[in-house]
């Protein structure tokens, strides 16, 4: 675990840090991908940061219409730099609903961009997990397995490293077949990688949210999500037969 | 050769058929799986998690500090309540900026049974007091002279807080000064109110 980075006399937490540097490589990949399969890169940039935009500014808005009473007669505390004050499931939803009509707005091939963009984010994933590491989030359950690793009091499975491995693997599979992107394939496998990915070392994890009888939440969207991208692809091969 | 040929037509079929038997294994192995590792005994917090940690979902640790008027106390004697434990020193910037938010929230929920209890970082108890009386708090405050119990709660940096439900978890964990509507939202949460 590394929860800030050894800086003498900075405060400075290693998970934000980590995100932020692979939040820029991923738009800056997505955009030699753009470029590549004959999409301004200039898009991707303004995709990437207007996005990141609107959900911030939503999420905050979000959480001021939820605990409004504790604005009331402090409204300059809105804009406050304040980290934990973001409700980010309605920032999620705006930042979907910004960048679709982004999409609509400026008429961009929604396949291609699409596959542009799974590059970014696989790259992402991989730093994601090492973050995850870094601030000790996302831990395993407690296991007796040589690989244990120390952590929160117990000998508990690396699923973060579980994930790094896996998204790692993710991200060189489709750079290796990122010549045949263009067609939504590349979005399509990185959606079947991840979801396998996460139900699979998921089920390893602690400190899950749960549904009904002790299911893990992520683990039951990341099987529907599997189901549903193997079955795009499916519909793909179809439509590919039929034509 | 002609990608409309039967050889090719007939790769395809072959192809799609073999994608909706995968669908199908991965379906039921994925069911299965969901099955077999599921968290049994669901709750409060899962069996890995019953022990004390200073992580959010983890039992929060026990630890021992001195009160300002030279008593030894122990978080365990405030179990029952839902807890702000707020790590702080005079020095900090931070930590000062905070206070009159901690002191209104505490003073709005204390009928709820909210308590709000500073920890103070290797100070003097006189200076600590004379703060104390400075901002006008009348929430508890202790002394914890030679850090021990910072450490158990791996503070990173002043102030931390550690949101603690009435069944002593962990719920959040804030490092860095905290305004009315932050700790506001984190309280609701503590005391069941959304």
């Amino acid at each position: 675990m590394l929860p800030n980075l050894p800086v003498p006399g900075l405060n400075l937490p290693t998970k934000p840090i980590l995100l932020l540097f692979a939040f820029y490589l991923s738009i800056w990949f997505a955009a030699k991908e753009a470029d590549r399969l004959q999409i301004d890169d200039n898009e991707i940039w303004n995709i990437g940061f207007y996005t990141l935009i609107v959900a911030f500014v939503v999420a905050r808005l979000g959480y001021v219409v939820q605990h409004g009473s504790a604005y009331s007669g402090n409204i300059t505390a809105v804009f406050s730099p304040q980290a934990g004050t973001f409700y980010w499931p309605a920032g999620l939803v705006a930042a979907l609903l910004f960048m679709g009509s982004y999409i609509g707005w400026k008429k961009l091939p929604l396949l291609k961009l699409a596959d542009a963009l799974a590059g970014g984010v696989a790259l992402f994933l991989p730093f994601y997990s090492l973050g995850n590491l870094a601030a000790g989030d996302a831990y395993g359950l407690p296991t007796t397995m040589p690989w244990g690793i120390q952590l929160w009091g117990a000998t508990r499975h690396p699923t973060q490293i579980y994930l790094f491995l896996a998204t790692t693997l993710l991200f060189a599979l489709l750079f290796w077949r990122r010549k045949r992107a263009g067609d939504g394939t590349q979005a399509l496998f990185l959606v079947v990688g991840y979801a396998f990915s996460r139900l699979l070392f998921d089920g390893w994890r602690a400190g899950s949210a749960l549904w009904g009888n002790g299911y893990r939440q992520s683990q039951v969207v990341a099987l529907l999500g599997l189901v549903a991208a193997l079955a795009l692809i499916a519909v793909k091969l179809s439509a590919g037969e039929e034509s | 050769m002609d990608e409309n040929s039967p050889a090719n037509l007939r790769r395809w079929r072959q192809q799609r058929q073999r994608l909706y038997v995968v669908i199908l294994l991965v379906l039921a192995g994925g069911l299965a799986w969901l099955q077999v590792s599921r968290i049994h005994g669901t709750g409060s917090a899962s069996a890995s998690q019953q022990i004390a940690a200073p992580k959010e979902g983890f039992l929060a640790p026990d630890i021992r500090f001195t009160g300002l008027d030279g008593q030894p106390h122990a978080l365990s004697e405030f179990k029952g309540h839902p807890i702000i434990l707020n790590f702080w020193a005079t020095w900090c910037p931070p930590c000062r900026a905070e206070m009159p938010a901690l002191e209104a929230v505490y003073k709005a929920h204390e009928a709820d049974g909210l308590l709000v209890i500073g920890v103070n970082q290797m100070e003097d108890g006189g200076k600590v007091s004379r703060f104390r009386e400075q901002f006008h708090l009348t929430f508890p405050i202790f002394l914890d002279s030679k850090g021990q119990a910072g450490v158990t709660y791996r503070v990173r940096g002043l102030p931390s807080s550690f949101f603690i439900d009435k069944n002593g978890f962990i719920r959040k964990i804030v490092v860095g000064g905290m305004n009315v509507p932050l700790i506001q939202g984190q309280v609701r949460a503590l005391l069941g109110k959304e």
